[in-house]
Formats: structure tokens, C-alpha cells, sequence
């Protein structure tokens, strides 16, 4: 007990006080009623409030084992209180608990009683005697007199807490090692990206029964670190299996996670700080975060494939050592460069609530609109990462594609890629996604399997593969018969690729590509509004949609929708002038971009922006007023002078 | 060197301190700001974008539309130092297709013509020497473009850069054989060669020692200048140096002008006496909130005083001489002529275009 007071005595004192206040409601009866078996000596009575906190755990030390002494030997079984009322926790016992246990446990009881329960059951709060193997309960006798007694844990979970607290069965039966699994899975382990988040995230915790049962599952697995923290070797024993049960059953996120939790449940401010100042690649070490983060930061790190948690760490150090690491990625097709340091980097990150558990090589892109709406799109309906041929920007392609033809727009997807049908003398054009995408008859390795089976009687299981020109090797046997695409993956992009096809081992060359990808993001005239892409965001696809004039609108727009977006178009001149210089009047490079988090520190703020030149895994901070500048300038360009800087959510 | 290094930052602090707070008149013309694409220095010619995909001319009380192309076009229009022919850039598809690598039809023609010559397609087009030279950026193929405008010859020189398809390279000539542009390694550190085109020989001038910095150029008639400053505001690192034209650039002599830990963004223009950049003049490191404003190297003395008092530069234009600050909706004139919503008719220009245009109306 003693050391767990001595961490930090001043805070136990408030916390205690304050519990108490917050108790009081729940229990005034059993503070005001006198018990029997109180023990009238002046020296026992609680000091006053400014008294030392040592001289309350000693007289609550004295009280505690003279009671424990005289009930002891009228120890009760429920069984043998028959006509009895009001049962409650013994005020003696309460405030033993109050003094003794964890702050942050104790806020947690302060919300009703059956929480208080719930803390007992589950091993979590403590007596001067440390855990509670026997609870003193007071009650109002047959004779109308309130009386204490001792009765058995058990008896009192059945007896008092089944009875008062129905929920807590349920709670029982979810966290019995059978059901673990379930209830991990249905439990939402919610990483915050911005302080309000978080206070609500914690405010939710401190609210949620299943709180103390996912803490007594963390306090097994600490306990197990402890040597010798449980004498009873039978308990310790069970204890240690069951901690290696436990070990199995929950990831290390969600170990780190409920380790942060319930040791900070009174301290929203180092809770948080865990969340949003620690550094980001820490979060993808100890597994919340993916470690798409840093492969393309580390040399040694493969692009697809498990990587060992040693190689993790010694990553970190690396970055650790050199944030210029973060720069400059290892493949050239991440996007545009230089990327933050990776000091700025972990705190964007931090900060970012975007969906960027894929891939899409913004540098392998080049229509940035399709980007950002692809990466919009992947947000609100999350897809795994699936391996992918071609430039990989064909992940957010897909995603883009995806939208506009679920909405019936598709016709606004003008790449194609043609041939000339000599039967009936026209030329047939079939819409194309760049790349290959897994089932998806709209990828370039389709379409060009779709044309072979068509005009050169190829079987009707053909399917095309891409392959890198330095890879493809027209000598070497396998690539004698099929159909292969061979590309350079550093002139293949979204909407422009500099391909050849074979075919059974001889070039095709009547395979041609037509038009890029265009299409209206926000309107450009008030006719054909309904065919931007916006409105269909906001319309068909039935997302809230407001306009971010202002800062204020900005912040009370995160405030309200956590994991909102603002997304918009800018002109990159205002935006991010070190990167795009302007020779004439009104240059504007069109750039759009998603905003998905707010940085504040030291009376400045900074927004979390990725354009869609940005690799999806390294956002930038940027100003308001560099913002600000951008969407005007656009805005200035717009035929209808549009703003265009909305929040969905 | 340290001890001159750390002298002039003195000299530029101070400086600095005394400058601050210039109110810089606005730009005034008859057209609507947004639609400008160009106004020559008398403001007798007015190039503007009457509607997408359609460029005017516009002359005192006539004018005509010159360009009409595909109504998602845009354009840009730009000029070199001397200021006889003018740079057009038709961009396609300018709000359905943004795209970093789209390349831009480009043309010329001489100020207060309507006549174009088509030169080929690509970014970032430049004037060189007297305006007889051009060059451009090819995004896909990552090669520069040189062109004689007369004989059309074109000259290709393609960059080692393949860290950064986004990448900007500035190109200067310093005579018709010699090139001088920047690259970028596959480290990511960007360096300034020369390139003597009949040897085909490059020369590396400066490498910058600083990841994540950028070298941009700039020239005047009487010198060659390089700026080195920051992509990101984590690096705080700005330097301008200057190699004068004293019968031919000694390429291995560059003074330094200026040296800086702010996060300047630079955007440089050069002048016969004075270099024009953007200033960071109050930073928040940590998360890369800044205030930028315009500053001016004086040659003659090698003052630094900052121009601006606007907070929020991003770059520097010089429109036929006149050199101005977007700033939002706003465009403020560092030099030259700000009020061209003047009526009153002028005399006929130096290009004997008898004040109207070659097209009758």
C-alpha cells in the first residue's frame, strides 16, 4: 500500500476529498448514520481536512483493523441476515477504499455505485489490507438499527451486487476467457487526433461498464511483469496462466492501449499527451499505427512482407538520429518532394485522422484530383490494400472510379483505350483504369485482355500482366506465350503510360490510348453542377457538406466531426510557394487537397494538409493564412468565383 | 568567412529593424484583376482572359479576342527582361485535370501583337538572350528544351533527377552556347551545372550542401545570381550569391549577398541594382506557421531592407518591369506604374502599332 500512496501523495489527498464529495450523494445515508460497532474514540475521528495525509491513513489504518477485528468474529454469510435493508458498503470500508486505491480507478467508481462494484469485483480498488478478499457492509437490521458486518466477496456479488447492478452478470459472462475474444473485437479502442477527441474519448471510458473488466485484464498482465505481488501461491499461480491466456488473447495495441488508459483514467492530460505528443513512429512500433508509415523511410525495410519488430526499432533509431530520413522516401513514386522531417512528420501524423492504412504512390500520379478523391472516397469506406500491378496510384484510380460509376457518372471518365474493329469498320474505345487492379474489368490488364479476345481470337481465360520493361525480358521462356504489358514505371502515371503489349511473344501496336482523366470536381457553371463531383458527394452520396470560410469554422468543424475532412482546391503558388513559383499574373497551379486535423501549440496553429501530390503517409503542416491564400487565389480563377473549401462528414 | 557571414547577418538584422512597415500601392486597371494575364510597362496593352478558353486583347478603345480555344483552357502569360516578345501558355483542361505533369501548349509573339508561333509543348517556358532563345520543361520525358526561335533548332538536355517527378528545374543562358539549370540527385540534393552545348561538356557550380534545399536563378545584364532556400519549414537555411558579367561569367566566383536561418522562400528577382525575394520575418518552427514579406538586396550598398508590410508574400512577379505582390485579391506594385485605370489616350508605342490593332474591328 505504502508505495502506491507515496507516488504521489499530494494527489491522493485531492482525490480523495474530491471522491468523497462525489461519493457523497450515493452514500450520505451510510456517512451519517453512526454504526453500532463504530468505535467511539476522539483519537479515531477523522481530522480535519487540512490535517496531514499520513495522519488520515493512520487513523484509517486503526479504524480499519479495529473494525476488521470486531466483525471478524461475527463474520456473516448473507444467508444469516434475513429482514434486512438499505444494504450499502460500510462507510469505514468506503473510506478505506477512497485512501488506499488508484485515483484513477476511484474516478471511475464515482459514476454510480454499481461502477464501485464493478471495482471491487474485479480486484482493482484496495483496503488498508490491500485487496478485498472480505466486504463490510452496513445495513438497516429488522429493529429499524444500522449495523455493520463482514460477508464473503462472493456473498456479495451474489447477495448485494447481482441484485443492485443486473448489467454486471452480463459484464461476468463477456469477460470470461471463452468470450474474450468477442468482446476485444466488439470493444472500439479509439485512437483521438485532436485534444477534443480526446477529452470525449476518456469522458466515454470513464462512462462505459465494461471500463473496469478491460482494467482487470491489464492489471493481470502488469501484475505478471511484478514478481511476488500476489502471496497467496495458489492465486499466483492462477494469476500467471491466466496473464499468459491474456498475453495471447489481446494485440500489443491493445495492451498499450488499455495500459495507457487505466493508469491515466484521472488524468486526461497525460492520457491525451500520450495520443497526440509522443512520437508517432513509437505508435507504429508498438503496433497502433501500420508500419506503411515507415516503410519507405528506412533503406532496409521491404516494400511488401512482415517486418521483424527488431528491424522497427532499428528503423526509428535511424529516423530517430536523422529526420532528414523522412524527406526524401526511398521510392521515387511517393510524391512530392522534400516531405517534412521526420520530427514534423510524427506530429502530422499525430494529428491525422485521414484513413492512410494503403498505399497509392502520389508520385505515380498525375491527376491529383483523382487522388484526392480517391483517398476521400477510402475514408469513409475503408479497403484493405490489395497488391496491385501497374503504378500504384491505380489504388486511389480505382477508389475514383469506383464513386463516379456508382453514382452513374462514369461517362465522365474519359481515358480510354481504343482499337480499330475491322468487321465493322469503326474504332471501339473501352474506359480504362492505369494498372490492375484485383477485379476490377475497367484495369488496363483487363481491357487489353478484353481487345486480344476480340480481335485476335485470344482465349477466352486470357488475362494481361504488367511488368516492369527492366523486368520483362521477351528471350526468357515465360514471357514466349500470354499477354504481358511492359511499362517504365517512371513514365507510367494515372492518366499518361508509356506501355507496349505482347501477346504470344510479338508487339501489338494497335492498342492505343486516348484522353486523360477529367472531370469537374466542384462546378463550373451552375447548369451542370449536379455532375461535379462535390455535389455528388454531398447529394447522392448523401455526406454533409459545409462551406470552411474561416478559421473558426475550421476549428468548430473538427470540434463537432472528428473524423471529418475538409477538402478543397487550391492554387499551389499560395499553398506551397517554395515548391511552385508563379512567372506571370494569376499563375495558378490547381491543386487539390484534404485537410484532416488541427495542430496547436504556443499560440500558433497549423492544419494538417495532404494535396494530392503528397504522399498519402506524409502529410504537411500548414497555415491558415497559407490556406486562405491558396483557396482565394483559386477562387479567383473560378468561372464562377466558387469557394472551394468544404467539410464532409 | 564565418566572421563576414556572421557581419552581414548583423548588418541584415538591423537593416531589417528600420525597414519595416512600407505600404505598397495597389495595382489599378480598367479589367478585372483575375482576368490579367499581361499588361506591358506603359499599360498601353492589356492581354486578359475574357472567358475560359478565350484571350483578349485589349488596346485603348478596341480590342480583340486573339485566342479561342477549348472552353476549360486558361493561360499564362510572361516576358523576359527586355520585354520584346511575350510567352503564352495555353493550358488544357485547367479546372477538370489537375495534373503537375501536364504539359502546356506554348507560344510567342512580340508585346502588343496578336500574331502567336507556336514553339512545342511542355512547362515552366522561359526567354534567353535578347529574346532569341526559349526553353521549356518536359515533365514526362524530364528534359529541357532549348530552342532557337529563329532557326527553331532545339536542344535537349535531359536531367539525372528521378527522385522527384514534380521536380522545377530553372534554366538561364548565358550565350548561345552556354546553359546553365539546376538538377537534383538521387539523394534529393540539388545542384546548378553548366552545360556548354557544342562540347556537351556539364559542369557542376554549386551543389547545395543542404537537403531539402532549392537553387533558384537569376540573371540581369550585368550578372548571374543563385538563391538557396528552403522547400520545408523545417530547414532554415537562405543564401543569394551573384557572379557579375565583366566580358563573360567567371562561374567559379560567386559572392554571397545574403546569408539567413529563417525560412525564406525566395522567388528572386533580378534587377540591374537590386535583387527582389520573400522574407520569412517571424516563424513558428515547430509547425511551420510563418510571416513572409518582400526584401530587397541593394547591390550598390548590400543593404537589406524589407519592402512590405503585407504578412503573407508568396512570390514576386515582374510584369515587363513592373514588379508586383500578389497577396489574395490584391496585386501591389513594388515598382513601376500602380493606377492604369487612366483614360487618357497615349501616343503611339515604340512598336508603331498606331495605338489600334493590325486586325480591323
Amino acid at each position: 500500500m505504502w508505495p502506491l500512496f507515496l507516488q504521489n501523495r499530494f494527489y491522493k489527498i485531492l482525490g480523495a476529498v474530491l471522491l468523497g464529495l462525489h461519493l457523497y450523494p450515493s452514500y450520505s445515508h451510510a456517512q451519517n448514520l453512526e454504526s453500532p460497532l463504530e468505535v467511539k474514540s476522539q483519537d479515531l475521528k477523522y481530522p480535519a481536512m487540512f490535517q496531514t495525509f499520513e495522519q488520515l491513513i493512520k487513523i484509517d489504518e486503526q479504524k480499519f483493523s479495529k473494525k476488521g477485528e470486531l466483525l471478524s468474529k461475527n463474520k456473516k454469510n448473507l444467508k444469516d441476515l434475513t429482514d434486512i435493508q438499505k444494504i450499502d458498503l460500510d462507510p469505514d470500508f468506503l473510506n478505506s477504499i477512497i485512501l488506499h486505491s488508484d485515483p484513477g480507478f476511484l474516478r471511475l467508481g464515482s459514476k454510480n455505485k454499481c461502477f464501485l462494484y464493478d471495482l471491487i469485483i474485479t480486484d482493482l480498488v484496495k483496503t488498508t489490507s490491500g485487496s478485498i478478499q472480505d466486504v463490510y457492509i452496513a445495513y438497516i437490521n429488522k429493529e429499524g438499527e444500522r449495523e455493520s458486518a463482514l460477508i464473503d466477496k462472493k456473498d456479495f456479488l451474489n447477495k448485494v451486487v447481482l441484485s443492485d447492478c443486473p448489467e454486471t452478470q452480463k459484464l461476468i459472462n463477456q469477460f470470461q476467457v471463452k468470450n474474450l475474444d468477442t468482446v476485444l473485437t466488439k470493444t472500439q479502442f479509439t485512437l483521438p487526433v485532436s485534444r477534443e477527441q480526446c477529452h470525449n474519448v476518456l469522458l466515454e471510458w470513464l462512462s462505459d461498464s465494461k471500463t473496469a473488466y478491460l482494467c482487470q485484464l491489464n492489471q493481470v498482465l502488469e501484475d505478471s511483469k511484478k514478481p511476488n505481488t500476489i502471496k497467496d501461491l495458489k492465486e499466483a499461480a492462477a494469476r500467471s496462466s491466466l496473464a499468459k491466456i491474456l498475453e495471447k488473447k489481446l494485440n500489443v495495441s491493445q495492451k498499450d492501449y488499455l495500459s495507457l488508459l487505466c493508469n491515466h483514467l484521472d488524468d486526461e492530460e497525460l492520457f491525451c499527451d500520450e495520443f497526440l505528443s509522443v512520437s508517432f513512429w513509437s505508435k507504429v512500433l508498438n503496433g497502433t499505427k501500420s508500419d506503411l508509415y515507415l516503410r519507405p523511410l528506412c533503406a532496409d525495410m521491404p516494400d511488401n512482407g512482415a517486418i521483424s519488430v527488431a528491424s522497427i526499432k532499428t528503423c526509428i533509431n535511424q529516423i530517430k538520429r536523422n529526420p532528414e530520413k523522412c524527406m526524401f522516401p526511398n521510392s521515387p513514386q511517393a510524391g512530392l518532394v522534400p516531405q517534412m522531417d521526420c520530427e514534423q512528420l510524427s506530429k502530422a501524423l499525430n494529428y491525422s485522422s485521414l484513413n492512410a492504412d494503403y498505399r497509392d504512390c502520389a508520385g505515380s500520379s498525375d491527376q491529383q484530383a483523382v487522388m484526392n478523391l480517391g483517398r476521400l472516397y477510402r475514408h469513409f469506406e475503408p479497403t484493405p490494400e490489395v497488391p496491385v500491378q501497374g503504378p500504384c496510384s491505380v489504388r486511389s484510380s480505382s477508389a475514383t472510379y469506383d464513386f463516379i460509376k456508382r453514382f452513374e457518372t462514369d461517362e465522365t471518365w474519359t481515358l480510354q483505350t481504343c482499337y480499330e474493329d475491322r468487321v465493322n469498320q469503326k474504332e471501339v474505345c473501352l474506359k480504362t483504369i492505369m494498372g490492375d487492379y484485383p477485379g476490377k474489368p475497367e484495369s488496363l490488364t483487363n481491357v487489353v485482355a478484353t481487345i486480344l479476345k476480340s480481335t485476335r481470337a485470344a482465349d477466352r481465360n486470357l488475362t494481361c500482366k504488367m511488368i516492369t520493361s527492366k523486368t520483362f525480358n521477351p528471350n526468357m521462356l515465360e514471357y514466349k506465350t500470354g499477354c504481358y504489358i511492359s511499362y517504365q514505371p517512371e513514365t507510367c502515371f494515372s492518366s499518361h503510360c508509356d506501355f507496349k503489349v505482347y501477346f504470344n511473344d510479338r508487339e501489338v501496336t494497335f492498342i492505343k490510348q486516348k484522353n486523360k482523366i477529367t472531370f469537374n470536381y466542384f462546378p463550373l457553371n451552375i447548369q451542370d453542377e449536379r455532375f461535379s463531383q462535390n455535389y455528388i458527394l454531398t447529394h447522392d452520396y448523401k455526406k454533409n457538406g459545409v462551406s470552411i470560410s474561416n478559421l473558426t469554422k475550421m476549428r468548430e468543424f473538427f470540434k463537432k466531426h472528428p473524423k471529418g475532412l475538409i477538402h478543397g482546391i487550391a492554387c499551389g503558388e499560395e499553398l506551397l510557394p517554395s515548391y511552385f513559383g508563379a512567372q506571370s499574373l494569376n499563375q495558378c497551379t490547381v491543386l487539390p487537397l484534404l485537410i484532416d486535423g488541427i495542430v496547436e501549440e504556443e499560440g500558433s496553429m497549423s492544419l494538417v494538409v495532404r494535396t494530392g501530390a503528397d504522399s498519402l503517409q506524409a502529410p504537411r503542416l500548414i497555415g491558415w493564412s497559407q490556406i486562405f491564400s491558396g483557396i482565394k487565389a483559386y477562387q479567383n480563377q473560378h468561372p464562377i468565383r466558387l469557394w472551394t473549401l468544404n467539410g464532409i462528414y | 568567412m564565418a566572421y563576414t557571414k556572421i557581419v552581414l547577418l548583423i548588418l541584415v538584422s538591423i537593416n531589417f529593424a528600420f525597414a519595416a512597415g512600407k505600404s505598397l500601392p495597389r495595382l489599378l486597371t480598367k479589367q478585372a484583376l483575375q482576368n490579367i494575364k499581361f499588361i506591358d510597362s506603359s499599360g498601353r496593352y492589356t492581354y486578359y482572359q475574357k472567358k475560359p478558353g478565350v484571350l483578349n486583347l485589349s488596346t485603348n478603345f478596341r480590342n480583340q479576342d486573339f485566342v479561342t480555344t477549348d472552353s476549360n483552357a486558361s493561360f499564362q502569360m510572361s516576358s523576359s527582361d527586355n520585354g520584346i516578345k511575350l510567352i503564352l501558355e495555353t493550358i488544357p483542361n485547367f479546372h477538370n485535370e489537375p495534373n503537375l505533369m501536364k504539359n502546356h501548349q506554348i507560344s510567342y509573339l512580340a508585346k502588343g501583337n496578336i500574331t502567336l508561333y507556336e514553339v512545342g509543348i511542355g512547362r515552366f517556358p522561359r526567354l534567353h538572350l535578347v529574346d532569341e532563345y526559349i526553353s521549356w520543361y518536359k515533365p514526362y520525358e524530364r528534359s529541357i528544351q532549348i530552342q532557337q526561335l529563329k532557326t527553331k533548332k532545339t536542344f535537349e538536355i535531359k536531367l539525372s533527377n528521378r527522385n522527384n517527378p514534380f521536380f522545377q528545374p530553372q534554366v538561364v543562358m548565358l550565350n548561345p552556347e552556354t546553359v546553365v539549370y539546376t538538377d537534383m540527385n538521387e539523394q534529393g540534393y540539388e545542384a546548378i551545372l553548366s552545360l556548354n552545348i557544342p562540347k556537351k561538356k556539364t559542369q557542376v557550380i554549386y551543389k547545395s550542401p543542404r537537403l531539402g534545399n532549392r537553387l533558384e536563378l537569376c540573371q540581369s545584364k550585368s550578372y548571374l545570381a543563385y538563391g538557396e532556400f528552403p522547400y520545408t519549414d523545417t530547414r532554415s537555411f537562405s543564401k543569394i550569391a551573384m557572379s557579375k558579367n565583366t566580358q563573360g561569367y567567371s562561374l567559379n566566383n560567386f559572392t554571397t549577398l545574403y546569408e539567413s536561418d529563417d525560412n525564406d522562400i525566395g522567388r528572386m528577382v533580378c534587377l540591374e541594382n537590386s535583387i527582389y525575394f520573400v522574407k520569412a520575418t517571424e516563424h513558428n518552427r515547430k509547425i511551420g506557421s510563418k510571416q513572409t514579406e518582400v526584401a530587397q538586396i541593394n547591390l550598390v550598398n548590400k543593404q537589406v531592407v524589407i519592402k512590405s508590410d503585407l504578412e503573407q508574400v508568396s512570390q514576386i512577379i515582374n510584369m515587363d518591369g513592373r514588379i508586383l505582390v500578389p497577396v489574395r485579391e490584391n496585386i501591389y506594385v513594388l515598382e513601376g506604374v500602380s493606377d492604369l485605370g487612366d483614360d487618357t489616350l497615349k501616343s503611339p508605342g515604340i512598336y508603331n502599332t498606331k495605338e489600334d490593332l493590325k486586325i480591323g474591328l
